[in-house]
């Protein structure tokens, strides 16, 4: 990798590193196509720079994520059972499926969850909610301040089982696709757990740092991460991180919500696109 | 969390991924800055640079720097056990243990060479 190529990758890097810590997402969606498109580095190269993207920005937000108690550490280690038995799960059953196929159907749910979304765009929290007994027995009601409404928001807990169910098929599923981790993370905790938009997006990026590192095996022993093309963009995704996680604190909810259902979009075309 | 051994308990956390992202973020950094002096290894993989060309160079310096990265995730759930375990806190303790479990059956079959996994 020439040294301008390698710093375009870090600026490139820095935007990947932003979205992923306001969204809690990885980052994979923007680092693997302009890796492979724009820079015009091998598939597998990419995708292992995407895994040190993720960790990246799962690591590096979480610093202040955590400092702001907004992250929810006690649904996201119980989350994590489902996320890293999916991995485990990805591990023992491999590529044998054909992959076109769960590119489209994943691709078209991902379409309808960006319209659902869409509908709730002005929902700046979750109202009515009340906790199931499984939240209550696992103690996953929390609160956390909010800066841009100046207040502390309380919120219950609801559809645990169906978010554990949910991440545990959505980490085999990005696994074998190699992205969506994070998205199906944040939906599941929208959809069905009812959580407030930084609540989801921060737990997001707490967990699939945890669900990368359970792959990084397999990575490492099949040489995908070449450390000069992982390189800037471990740096660029850490300074993206940076910048991103202060911007969370101090927007609304409704704005992220918005911003959300865009790259889910985006990402739902390039799945239905890529099946085609 | 409600009471304030557990708002030190995040705090405790952030510092253990703090420390892994910045000392990581140093030796990449570091690394590839000296890796610009060396001439390129034909195989230059994390794992071919530690078998084949471990020593004080940029490349050495590099793999290590991602190493601790990748490690910096799984030092953060042997960290929750044991916050769990202190505060006696015996269903997260067990919640904890089993990811940390599951997430080395993960790795280490990975490592192995199970088929394709993606991020």
């Amino acid at each position: 990798m020439s040294a301008s190529l390698s710093i375009i990758t870090f600026f490139v890097s820095i935007i990947a590193g932003f979205i992923g810590s306001l969204l809690g997402l990885g980052g994979g969606i923007i680092i693997t196509p302009f890796l492979t498109l724009a820079a015009h580095i091998d598939i597998r190269h990419a995708i292992g720079a995407s895994l040190i993207s993720v960790i990246a920005t799962s690591s590096g937000s979480a610093v202040a994520y955590l400092r702001e108690r907004i992250t929810n550490i006690r649904i996201a280690m119980f989350l994590e059972i489902g996320t890293t038995l999916g991995a485990l799960t990805g591990a023992i059953i491999g590529t044998s499926i054909k992959t076109n196929f769960l590119f489209i159907l994943f691709g078209l749910v991902m379409l309808y969850a960006s319209a659902q979304m869409f509908k709730t765009r002005k929902q700046e929290l979750p109202e009515g909610v009340k906790a199931s007994p499984l939240a209550k027995a696992l103690k996953l009601s929390d609160s956390y301040y909010d800066d841009s409404l100046g207040r502390e928001v309380k919120y219950e807990v609801t559809g645990v089982g169906q978010g554990l169910f949910t991440l545990y098929i959505a980490g085999i599923v990005s696994g074998l696709l190699g992205l969506g981790a994070g998205v199906f993370k944040v939906l599941a905790m929208d959809t069905f757990m009812r959580l407030p938009m930084k609540v989801s997006t921060t737990t997001s990026n707490f967990m699939i740092g945890v669900t990368a590192a359970a792959s990084a095996g397999y990575y490492l022993a099949h040489r995908m991460i070449d450390p000069l093309i992982a390189a800037p963009v471990a740096l660029g995704v850490l300074v993206g991180a940076m910048i991103g996680t202060r911007i969370l604190i101090k927007v609304r909810s409704t704005t992220i919500r918005l911003l959300f259902t865009l790259v889910l979009f985006a990402i739902a075309a390039r799945m239905i696109l890529q099946g085609v | 969390m409600e009471n304030g051994n557990n708002q030190r308990f995040e705090l405790i956390l952030s510092y253990v991924l703090l420390i892994g992202v910045a000392l990581s973020a140093f030796l990449i950094f570091l690394g590839i800055l000296l890796a610009h002096l060396q001439p390129l290894p034909v195989s230059h993989d994390i794992i071919s640079i530690l078998k084949f060309h471990f020593g004080f160079n940029g490349y050495t310096i590099l793999a290590i720097g991602f190493i601790l990265l990748l490690a910096t995730p799984i030092m953060r759930v042997i960290f929750s056990f044991f916050l769990f375990l202190l505060n006696r806190d015996w269903t997260y303790t067990l919640i904890s243990l089993l990811v940390f479990l599951i997430l080395i059956a993960s790795l280490v079959l990975g490592g192995l060479g199970g088929k394709a996994i993606g991020p």
